[in-house]
């Protein structure tokens, strides 16, 4: 994330507005990522107009785990990131001191 | 090197803010990709249950951690082949200059 972090000062601003903005496209996105793959998995037959209730419960618990799934990999993600930035100061560091 | 005392002009680097905006954009890519992944390798596709099982909730950690060392061994030989392509540009380069000099 380094040209996110020497980002100049001046140009945070605008930045911040610019991921506000990638942020609510995104949202979005996975609106729709989310509706198509749960329905490829869930919705099967055409005989009736309307969901039945297997899959309205289908839809609904595959949404759920999705938002939940999301979440994990966010947090696993995080701390995958952090991890490096730890060991690339740990060597900047160390090269450092030699 | 040094033409009549004067330094080279410095390149103009990339725009910062589109250096670090276009670096969000890869990683919020990155992630979609990942989440999108896991969940078709990890999560049983009956959702009969409303939450992650416990052996779902192992295997996304798993899911996580090998598609970014997946993606680091690719990021490799990607700089490779860029390498191996620009010395090769350069190559021909220098092979055209030699012919046309004579």
């Amino acid at each position: 994330m380094d040209q996110v972090q020497n980002l100049p000062p001046h140009m945070q601003s605008e930045f911040m507005k610019n991921m506000e903005q990638m942020q609510m496209k995104d949202s979005l996105v996975m609106y729709n990522t989310l509706v198509e793959r749960c329905f490829g998995t869930c919705i099967s037959s055409f005989r009736s107009k309307s969901l039945d209730k297997y899959e309205t419960t289908c839809m609904e618990n595959c949404a759920s785990r999705y938002i939940k799934m999301t979440q994990r990999v966010g947090l696993r993600f995080a701390e995958h990131q952090a991890m490096q930035q730890k060991r690339a100061a740990d060597a900047a560091a160390a090269a450092a001191t030699n | 090197m040094n033409f009549f005392g004067k330094e080279d002009p410095k390149p103009a680097g990339p725009d910062p803010l589109f250096a670090a905006t276009t670096e969000m954009e890869m990683y919020t890519n990155l992630f979609n990709k990942m989440a999108s992944t896991c969940f078709e390798k990890c999560a049983s596709r009956k959702h009969k249950e409303n939450d992650l099982a416990l052996g779902e909730m192992s295997c996304t950690d798993r899911c996580v951690s090998k598609y970014l060392e997946a993606q680091e061994k690719v990021g490799v030989v990607l700089q490779k082949a860029n390498e191996a392509q620009m010395a090769q540009q350069q190559n021909l380069a220098e092979m055209q200059n030699a012919v046309g000099g004579r």
